[in-house]
């Protein structure tokens, strides 16, 4: 892998033998103001990055790019925003032009401004009919102060924030947020690496950096046990989220171990509570637990999540107590461990077998702070794991008492 | 193994003693087992040391009948249950020996196939062999397996529920198909599912998952004498099937008039799906549908993202051809903004419709479409599981090489091919609507 470090851009270059496909993947950190409701705002801005830049209209940038068969991606994602470009080696060089022209100067007419509203106000009703979403949403809910990038206001107060929002709004959140930084992109595929980096720093090296304005404020609190409901009329399916907020950031010594742990309770088919609840007991189609929303310089939540028909909803939710419980006192054994291990790299392997797996991979990393050799260092890390020292962040951290149950259907 | 030269000129095909060399495509190989009657595809993509495996066996809701339904992906749950000599009480179940190893696994049922697949490291492609070949012939079926996964599939027929598009598209494909198979749901009728008895699916089994009704594809991080070698190794001792496999002959007959469906339901958003009987996945009009689904809802500058979404009509809009062994459906998906009506988002795609019969495509909206097309293809070669999950449903339409050929299928199609296909698929006597109308107080 080529890494370039250039005023404005860090770029990570790993061309592969893949025929004629480039995948490019990207961030850069915005610092959402997210007690001021600023997710919403800079979901609102990224979805108009591809609605007409100041040199093109929304429908000439798509021509350009569907003539070719490009692809570009623009996601809200907490304290960053996020970018994906699919190309064919032939026309990446002109995908690239476009890209860099909608990040830099977008247009954002009153018209796109309106009708983006419209758009996301469809969204956010929508997702009043969706009881995973729902049920995620009551959680972080609960979890998190408004503060936190993991909050999630009510659909409510949502639509009224929108409807609040202008286009000034959104002209100053991007002038104020994007940009700031430098832009981490992360290259794989079928192309030269000496064009791209010329072309890669032309674009995106040019920027002035600006000293960091922004900061982050989103502390850890402790979970206040309890449960909630939210009725969605007409869903026989019922969504549940058991889950607790952790102290912990990515880059903390607990993550891995509080990881490893987690996997053996719920990351795949052959975990504890797939056998238990689904293989077992037939409860549920699906159960799983994962952790979510950490970055280096902020914690995130555990949670597990079940889908159960309305007539086993509690069995189920018992039943995924009882394996959390299990884990909490008697934590996990020396044969799952060796399992979880060989699983772990396996999977890590066949997780960069295409292009995207690897930009992703490579990106996370870079926003991580750590260098590609830390990535290619994943399964030592894994293999350096022990029961004891996962046993001891699972006892400390992974709180049958402090959980909080959320069902989310026609209840 | 001895090897020999066939196939076309500059191409070194080895052929094992076991192994039969049958063709080449787009750099796919397809090899025959006398013995069985087994299909094996394969193909060397060294990008990354992985390898993905798929079977395919060619059965799926299309031979289920009254009672059955559902029996077809019934059947593919209780294929992980495992066999006598991989299972849960061993110690060695499936999806566990298979993880533990990296493996993503897992299985897949549709109208016309049902599909298992492992990528994993290519030093355990064996592994994925051994498993494939054991469970093809000596699944164990359990009657107690069975009823824990009987109410494992009940919550996933629930959670499909409660997606209203997923209520929307089996009404309108029931009410669109009164006589075949795609009538009915692939996860089957609720009560079906509730009540089908271990005898049932034994039979379905012991009907449809022989060598001779399969296809086994190998893409990857592999040799190919070795691959071949292996594969002959671990299903060369299964048998074909002891009768000739069983042939859905049930033909939809002509549609003469529209057919209109309601579905209403708790919600807050409204949806329309308007369904066009289609050619079956081998005719080659579908490739200009294909090309039509892509002028007319994909991208920004498509005909309905400009007449619907950007005109705030709806949220989304979406076209469809579905590639099936038999006649399809191509379908129009409108998800309607806040606000608006039914009547105005239908009369909107009915008039889209409409000029796109009676007016000509231009060039440059083929062009556009063509350009995805090819770009597709290649991001679809991006990784071994993704070719072989490209082959697996080309295999399910009934040709493999449909996949390999497609590209320069779609070269040759014409504005003029788009405007005949329009005219004669997009007719109201072949078409059938769906409204999802939410409704805000309690249903009775």
């Amino acid at each position: 892998m080529q890494i370039h470090g250039a005023p404005g851009v860090d770029l990570y270059l790993l061309p592969t033998a893949v025929d004629s496909v480039v995948t490019i993947e990207g961030s850069f950190t915005t610092y959402p103001d997210f007690e001021q409701g600023d997710a919403l705002l800079q979901s609102l801005t990224v979805a108009l990055l591809d609605k007409g830049t100041l040199h093109h209209t929304q429908f000439e940038i798509a021509d350009a790019l569907e003539q070719t068969g490009s692809e570009v991606r623009f996601s809200s994602e907490g304290i960053r925003v996020a970018f994906s470009l699919r190309t064919l080696r032939a026309r990446a060089a002109e995908a690239v032009f476009i890209l860099a022209e909608q990040l830099q100067q977008p247009l954002f007419s009153a018209e796109a401004f309106e009708k983006e509203k419209a758009r996301m106000a469809a969204g956010l009703l929508r997702s009043q009919e969706n009881t995973a979403i729902q049920a995620d949403a009551a959680l972080r809910r609960h979890l998190f102060s408004p503060r936190h990038p993991q909050f999630v206001p009510p659909v409510e107060e949502r639509l009224a924030h929108l409807d609040r929002l202008n286009e000034g709004d959104v002209q100053a959140y991007y002038h104020g947020h994007f940009l700031d930084g430098p832009v981490q992109l992360v290259v794989v595929g079928d192309f030269d690496p000496a064009d791209f980096a010329g072309l890669l720093k032309s674009h995106f090296g040019a920027r002035p950096i600006r000293t960091a304005a922004h900061s982050l404020t989103a502390e850890y609190r402790q979970t206040e046990p309890g449960e909630t409901t939210v009725s969605v009329p007409g869903k026989d399916n019922v969504d549940v989220r058991i889950g607790l907020a952790v102290p912990f950031g990515k880059n903390d010594p607990e993550y891995l171990p509080f990881y490893v742990g987690n996997f053996i309770l719920g990351g795949n088919f052959s975990s504890r509570l797939m056998s238990a609840v689904r293989d077992e007991q037939g409860l549920s189609y699906g159960v799983n637990s994962a952790m979510i929303g950490f970055d280096r310089r902020h914690a995130g939540y555990w949670r597990t999540a079940i889908t159960l028909s309305r007539g086993n909803m509690t069995a189920g939710i018992e039943a995924t107590c009882e394996q959390i419980r299990l884990l909490h006192e008697q934590g996990i054994q020396e044969e799952e461990l060796g399992t979880a291990k060989t699983t772990l790299t396996g999977a890590f392997q066949v997780g960069l077998a295409t292009t995207h797996g690897l930009a992703r991979a490579v990106l996370l990393n870079a926003e991580r702070g750590m260098p590609p050799q830390y990535l290619d260092a994943f399964p030592e890390r894994i293999e350096s794991q022990t029961v004891d020292s996962i046993n001891a962040v699972l006892a400390a951290h992974l709180l049958p008492s402090r959980l909080f149950v959320v069902r989310a259907g026609d209840i | 193994m001895a090897g020999k030269k066939n196939g076309a000129p500059g191409l070194v095909h080895i052929q094992t003693s076991g192994m039969e060399f049958v063709r080449t495509s787009g750099g796919i190989e397809e090899y025959r087992m006398p013995g069985n009657g087994l299909r094996v595809l394969f193909m060397e993509q060294r990008t990354a040391p992985v390898a993905a495996v798929l079977v395919t066996y060619r059965v799926g809701s299309r031979h289920e009948g009254l009672g059955l339904t559902g029996a077809t992906h019934f059947l593919e749950h209780l294929m992980f249950k495992g066999t006598a000599r991989f299972n849960k009480k061993s110690g060695t179940s499936i999806f566990n020996v298979l993880q533990r190893v990296g493996a993503l696994v897992n299985a897949t049922t549709w109208f016309d196939r049902t599909n298992y697949y492992e990528l994993l490291p290519s030093a355990y492609l064996d592994l994925a062999l051994q498993i494939e070949a054991d469970r093809m012939r000596n699944a164990l079926i359990d009657p107690a397996d069975m009823e824990s996964e009987r109410t494992v599939i009940l919550n996933e027929l629930d959670r499909g529920e409660n997606e209203p598009t997923r209520r929307l598209h089996h009404a309108v494909w029931s009410a669109a198909f009164q006589a075949h198979p795609y009538h009915h749901p692939t996860i089957g009728w609720r009560s079906d599912v509730e009540n089908v008895r271990r005898e049932v699916l034994k039979q379905f089994y012991d009907t449809y998952y022989w060598p001779n009704n399969a296809t086994l594809s190998i893409i990857g991080d592999a040799d190919r004498a070795d691959v071949l070698e292996k594969v002959e190794a671990f299903f060369g001792g299964i048998e074909a099937s002891p009768q000739t496999i069983p042939q859905t002959y049930t033909v939809e007959p002509p549609q003469y008039g529209e057919r209109r469906i309601v579905l209403r339901r708790p919600g807050l958003l409204g949806a329309i799906k308007m369904a066009y009987k289609s050619p079956k996945g081998s005719d080659p009009d579908a490739d200009a549908l294909d090309l039509l689904a892509i002028v007319l809802a994909w991208g920004k500058n498509s005909r309905l993202y400009k007449a619907l979404t950007d005109a705030g009509l709806t949220s989304h809009v979406f076209a469809s051809n579905a590639r099936l062994r038999d006649p399809g459906l191509f379908t129009l998906t409108a998800m309607l903004a806040p606000g608006k009506s039914h009547a105005e988002v239908e009369e909107t795609l009915r008039t889209s419709l409409a000029e796109i019969v009676q007016e000509e495509v231009s060039e440059k909206e083929l062009d556009r479409a063509r350009n995805h097309m090819i770009a597709q293809e290649a991001f679809g070669r991006d990784g071994p599981f993704l070719i072989a999950a490209h082959l697996n449903e080309a295999i399910a339409v009934g040709d493999w090489t449909l996949f390999t050929t497609y590209l320069d299928r779609i070269r040759g199609v014409t504005s003029d091919d788009l405007n005949r296909v329009a005219r004669t698929y997009f007719t109201d006597d072949g078409l059938t609507t769906g409204l999802y109308v939410p409704v805000t107080e309690p249903l009775t």
